[in-house]
């Protein structure tokens, strides 16, 4: 046999394969054309919507005026950035956010995993609807009428907790709005009455999702309820947690306004567990209105949150691969 | 087949939607403008009117406000041939006022809001027109009023606003309660004349609280009280807090008001007041102004700005027979025209937009119907021609008006409208002398242009928040707490603030 001979079958399958591939290739495009066609809708919104504005984060490195508008204005290099980290209180606002949203975050993971394993065992089904949207309540409340709740139990002249429960038991009462001590419980207390209900209400949907045929093969097996949850429950939970988490730490650096600004009263005697970084700027700027400056932290915030979203993101990979977001 | 040529179809059905959305009608541009003339003159070769947008403040929702506007549409289509819009905004509006100037919403002629970021971001962040050129073209009514002060309102030269026409110091006093005086036996005096200075008060506060155990005896909103308050105090802020003339008809030198003796006093006497249990507890973040606890009738004093006739004022907001004990001395200083009129740089023709300013500055009607609605139907001239007063038509009162704001420190004129029933008539004239008769800041028309200070500025207004208002309302102790006041104070740059202050005034005073 000569090399021809070898070669002419091969390049046969060759061009053959091709056009196999070929005909696949339009045949997929047929198939999946009116799938990408329903997508582009979406696309191009988030495109508009999403990502041309991005551009503007140019703002942060420049002099802004509005008449000469964003491109027009002219560069000012990271003068925008030196006010936030120009005094002591660059260390107390960043630890602040960090400190308070860490906490935030695993207390409302536990309590939101707690209460979910907890309705979700409720046999009634009125009492399990109930109990549901008791905990979901607050987080529909405005943060400004939470403040003034909170200004109820906490007020020094009317307050509940002075006037009801300290003076009758013969203690003093406590100036709520001007001792630090008490402030960072107090946040993680208001914060987790106010958003529990919404991580509770994710996981009652995970734990909703689980097959039963996994209990009904336990209970076979002599499995008490506390191993049930301990082995089942909270393993097929997992994923929902630990995607809750990721976006929550996304979210690590910006702190929720309302919280640290309006339920605190803006005393300025507790700025040193109160003030976050967001509050920080709405105070430094509010007498100033530079949009630049207000964009910096903006930009600042962002750019942290999405090294930190890949950082841990890159910790599940390493120690739980299937459950990493990507 | 079927089944994917419809989900082709219903695909680009989707995606032309989404571009129907996109591909709204080009504005049609709003006619007038200096050219003019292009529609069919309809009465002799006059010009198209000009479409002037105007913004003001209305304390309350009233229901003749439609009513209200088209009368002043109609009276300024007739004196002006300018078409009238008018935005009414609530007292709190900057953000408002900010999202409508970044936009490039159609605003011409607006209030510069006092609780704002102040009126060197309005310029440094292009919103606002140079009023200067401006007025010397149509600036006559401003000038009938303020004479050579019409462009007082200037940071190095740029005109960003015209004063309201009001009192030009903001000097403090307390306001207390005449019902409750008198029952104490408190005797204080033709205007308080036997109080003298700020600690007369302790022994007022003392017997009243005594009296009255239960009675809040000095309370009000946390910025209101004699040492939180960064207005007045018989000293010049030259435009912001950090850096002030402490005796500013005298000494031009720029010392740190935190550090004064004057505020160490007040601060100290703050303090021993709020120890003996006289000042409202939560007086470091309450919101609720003097004026409403009063009301409600469980205060006796707060501290509130004042003026000729303040506690006639008081009085009619309160409705208990009010006394205002002033303890400082007004000096006529820049802060007070801080806040003033502007004009948006969104405006299509400024020069018609200072025009029609002019003219309010002018219109009494005009002053009127912003102020107490329309004549006849929601107020009336008591004694017409004779006496400025005016009160409610016939059988008609605050709640059954239709319109009545009562705002007059807002109002461009005040003066030139009608006076509320109650006021003594020579209200105008008491306020004129009031003005003519202070003492006057060796820096009156200098404001401190802190553009290249943004940063310092940023970090010492989060210092003053933390620390202003807590020894301002006497509930930490000033000992520990003043010292490290300063402290950051100065961390956060308040002597290059102070430094930059000094030159940019040594400069101005030689200019001069």
């Amino acid at each position: 046999m000569t090399m021809q001979q070898t070669a002419q079958p091969a390049e046969a399958s060759r061009a053959e394969k091709a056009k196999r591939s070929r005909s696949r290739r339009i045949y997929l495009i047929r198939k999946w054309a009116p799938a990408y066609l329903l997508m582009l809708p979406g696309l191009i919104y988030f495109f508009i919507n999403n990502y041309i504005p991005m551009t503007g984060i140019v703002v942060a490195f420049k002099k802004y005026k509005v008449n000469t508008g964003i491109y027009g204005s002219p560069w000012n290099g990271f003068k925008n950035f030196d006010y936030l980290f120009a005094t002591n209180d660059a260390f107390t606002i960043t630890r602040n956010t960090l400190c308070y949203n860490l906490a935030f975050i695993v207390v409302n993971m536990v309590l939101g995993v707690l209460f979910a394993i907890f309705i979700t065992e409720i046999k009634n089904k009125y009492a399990k609807k109930v109990y549901q949207s008791a905990v979901l309540f607050p987080f529909l409340i405005s943060i400004i009428i939470v403040s003034y709740i909170v200004f109820g139990f906490l007020s020094v002249d009317n307050g509940m907790i002075n006037k009801s429960i300290l003076e009758p038991l013969g203690l003093e009462g406590i100036a709520w709005y001007t001792e630090k001590k008490y402030w960072p419980f107090i946040l993680v207390f208001v914060n987790s009455w106010k958003e529990v209900g919404y991580s509770c209400l994710v996981y009652i949907a995970g734990i909703t999702g689980i097959d039963d045929a996994f209990y009904e093969a336990a209970k076979i097996d002599g499995a008490g309820k506390l191993r049930q949850i301990w082995s089942i429950t909270l393993p097929c939970l997992l994923p929902t947690i630990i995607t809750i988490v990721l976006l929550n730490i996304g979210r690590v650096f910006y702190s929720n306004f309302g919280l640290f600004y309006q339920v605190p009263m803006n005393s300025g005697s507790l700025f040193d567990v109160t003030n976050t970084i967001d509050t920080y700027v709405y105070r430094s700027l509010m007498k100033i209105g530079n949009i630049g400056m207000a964009s910096a932290a903006g930009f600042y915030q962002s750019v942290v949150g999405f090294c930190l979203v890949l950082f841990s993101n890159t910790v599940v990979r390493r120690v739980s691969p299937e459950n990493a977001l990507f | 087949m079927k089944k994917r040529i419809w989900a082709v179809l219903l695909a680009a059905l989707m995606v032309a939607a989404v571009f129907a959305g996109c591909g709204s009608e080009p504005v049609a541009p709003s006619e007038g403008g200096e050219s003019g003339g292009t529609a069919a003159p309809s009465e002799g070769g006059s010009e198209e009117p000009y479409d002037v947008t105007f913004m003001y403040v209305v304390g309350s929702d009233h229901p003749d406000q439609a009513k209200v506007e088209e009368a002043m549409k109609a009276l300024v289509l007739e004196e002006l041939n300018m078409n009238l819009n008018v935005v009414t905004v609530p007292s709190t509006y900057s953000t408002q006022l900010m999202l409508m100037l970044t936009s490039g919403e159609a605003l011409d002629v607006f209030p510069m809001p006092a609780d704002g970021s102040g009126p060197l971001s309005y310029i440094t962040n292009g919103y606002i027109q140079d009023l200067g050129p401006l007025l010397d073209l149509h600036g006559d009514k401003v000038e009938a009023i303020y004479g050579d002060e019409s462009k007082i309102a200037n940071i190095d030269g740029f005109v960003f606003a015209i004063p309201m026409n009001k009192e030009r110091d903001y000097a403090g006093g307390m306001i207390m309660r005449k019902d409750i005086l008198d029952q104490c036996g408190i005797d204080v005096g033709e205007n308080c004349s036997k109080l003298t200075k700020l600690e007369d008060m302790t022994a007022v506060f003392a017997a009243v609280h005594e009296k009255f155990p239960d009675m809040t005896v000095f309370g009000g909103d946390y910025i209101f009280t004699p040492a939180s308050i960064f207005l007045g105090r018989g000293i010049d802020n030259l435009g912001n807090e950090f850096g002030v003339l402490l005796d500013p008809a005298e000494n031009t030198t720029v010392t740190n008001w935190y550090e004064s003796d004057e505020y160490i006093r007040r601060v100290n006497l703050m303090r021993e007041w709020y120890q003996a249990g006289y000042v409202q507890k939560d007086m470091a973040t309450s919101t609720d102004s003097g004026t409403t606890q009063m009301r409600a009738g469980n205060l006796f004093c707060d501290f509130d700005l004042t003026k000729p006739y303040r506690a006639v004022e008081a009085e009619q907001a309160t409705g208990f027979p009010c006394v205002c004990f002033d303890f400082d001395e007004p000096v006529k200083n820049s802060c007070t025209v801080l806040d003033g009129w502007s004009i948006a740089s969104n405006s299509e023709n400024p020069e018609k937009a200072m025009e029609f300013l002019n003219w309010v500055y002018g219109s009494a009607e005009f002053n009127n119907l912003m102020n107490w609605g329309i004549e006849g139907e929601h107020f009336v001239y008591v004694d017409k021609g004779n006496s400025p007063i005016v009160d409610f038509p016939e059988g008609k009162d605050l709640d059954s008006v239709g319109y009545h704001q009562n705002r007059g420190w807002e109002l461009p004129n005040q003066y030139i409208a009608g006076i509320w029933a109650g006021n003594p008539e020579d209200l105008p004239d008491a306020m004129a002398k009031y003005n003519k008769d202070m003492k006057i800041s060796k820096a009156y028309g200098f404001i401190f242009n802190g553009a290249d200070y943004e940063t310092e500025l940023a970090n010492l207004n989060s210092v003053r928040e933390k620390y202003a208002y807590a020894l301002g309302s006497g509930s930490v102790d000033p000992e520990t707490e003043l010292a490290k006041f300063n402290a950051e104070l100065y961390a956060a740059g308040l002597q290059t603030i102070m430094d930059a202050k000094q030159e940019q005034l040594d400069a101005w005073l030689a200019s001069k």
